[in-house]
Order: structure tokens, then sequence, then C-alpha cells
């Protein structure tokens, strides 16, 4: 690809130098270097299953945006027998409400403490994950790097 | 007391049948008339289901008195007002759900603009 880009340039400006230093640039930002959507989402759930407090030894906690539509808590541990267990809660977005769907119990609109509680988690994601992970202002969604420069 | 109707004489002329009635004394016909007409209005016009019984706690008839007593108007209004209060929290509550529900997608789609923005292809 680089070579085609490059024998096009020659082609339409008659020069080397000028096609060299940008495909060198280009190549800096190659798409292969960044992470996936599921690397991301990893990361995310990282930290997402910090917002709760500290996991006991053992557990592995997840809580992460699945899309926009979808939130997932996830989590594993070993009970006295010593047989992995697991449980997990897909919250949905609705629009007249957060649905809380668990295995083997019935869907039902979240309130109260619950849903005070999510909604804090939520924020609380959206807050770190934009700050930690996409380097992001929360409250505009700008670049920090580029914020504080300007 | 049942009045006499002109109908109930078949085997009367008309000329006879007015005569009988004409002699009736009016306030007397004003009465039967009137008795005839509340009968029909009761079995008709049943008055609507009121939001509080009529009837006490033991199930037995509240009087007239009492129905249009102090304490009972109280008990009226303070129901009617419990009603209105949870129509206002059901409202309330749906509201806050129908906020918070959105509160949380737009955070799922600032995560996606995130994604989007960094995330390879």
């Amino acid at each position: 690809m680089a070579d085609l880009l490059k024998k096009t340039f020659e082609l339409l400006i008659g020069t080397e130098d000028i096609s060299m230093p940008k495909l060198r640039v280009s190549k800096k930002k190659s798409p292969t270097s960044k992470p996936t959507r599921r690397q991301l989402i990893q990361m995310e759930s990282e930290i997402g299953g910090t917002l709760f407090g500290d996991v006991p030894k053992g557990h592995r906690r997840e809580f992460f945006n699945l899309d926009p539509d979808t939130w997932i808590w996830h989590e594993e541990w070993n009970d006295h027998s010593g047989k992995r267990r697991t449980a997990t809660t897909r919250y949905e977005i609705h629009e007249n409400g957060i649905l809380k769907a668990q295995e083997g119990a019935k869907y039902n609109f979240i309130e109260g403490d619950e849903l005070d509680n999510f909604m804090l988690s939520t924020r609380l994601y959206y807050e770190r994950i934009a700050r930690e992970i996409y380097n992001c202002d929360p409250q505009t969604g700008q670049p920090l790097v580029q914020q504080a420069a300007s | 007391m049942t009045p006499i109707q002109a109908n109930q004489m078949p085997d009367l002329s008309d000329d006879f049948r007015q005569d009988i009635e004409s002699s009736f004394p009016p306030k007397l016909v004003q009465e039967a008339q009137a008795v005839f007409r509340g009968q029909d209005t009761e079995v008709n016009t049943k008055a609507p289901r009121r939001i509080v019984s009529s009837e006490n706690a033991e199930g037995e008839p509240i009087s007239s008195r009492e129905l249009h007593g102090t304490d009972h108007r109280y008990a009226i209004v303070a129901e009617a007002r419990k009603a209105i209060e949870d129509v206002e929290l059901r409202d309330s509550l749906a509201r806050e759900q129908i906020k918070n529900a959105g509160i949380v997608k737009a955070y799922g789609q600032r995560v996606e603009v995130f994604r989007s923005r960094t995330a390879k292809g």
C-alpha cells in the first residue's frame, strides 16, 4: 500500500522527498497499533470491577458497559466446597426505566437504593474510563492533553 | 297508599274517568305523582359509588347525620387526598425512572463514541 501511494505521488508531483516523511508518519499511526473494541471493554471492565470496593480474595468481579443499552455485572468466586460459582446480572436501559435481568430471576425495574447505587456506579465508571483509558474530560469529551495546551 | 290511576279503570267511559280524576283534590294528585316519580328515580338512577363507603367499619350503614358529619367529611377528604398523593408519587417515580434511564443511556452513548475513536477498525 505504501509503495502504491509513493508511486502515485511520484507520478503526480515528480519528486520523492515530499511523499516519504508523510508515509512514515502514517505508519506510526497505523491502525494495527490500536486496541480492539474487545480489549477496550476489557480495560474498562477492570476499572468497573473496582468501583464497589475491594474484591475479596478468590473473587473476580467485572462491571462494564456492553453497548449503549446494556450494562453487565459479573462475579465469580469459590463456595465453601471449593466449587466455582458465577453470577451475571444484565441491566437493560429502556425508555421507561432500567430493567434488571438475572439468571433464574424475574425481570424487574430497579428502584430505590439499588437504582441509586446503579446510577452512582455508571457515573463513576464513565468518569474514570474517560480519564484513565481515553484520556478525555468526562464533561466535554475532549482530549485532556489538548485542553491543557489550549 | 297507591293513587287510583285512570288506566286502571278500563270499564269506565272517558268522560266519566275524567270526571273522577278531576274530582281528586289537585294537591293529592300532585303528591301521588311525586311518589311515583320518586320511586322511578330510585330504581333508575342509583347513586354513583362513593370513594368512601357509606358503611362503618362493622359494615353497618352510616346514618345521614354521620355521613354528612364533620368526621366523615374529614375521612372522605383524607382518603381522596391520599389517592391523589399515591397517583402523584407513582407519576413522580415514573418520571424519575425515565430521567435515570436517559442519563445512563447518555453515558453509554458517550462511551461508544470514545471506543469508536480509539478502537481498531
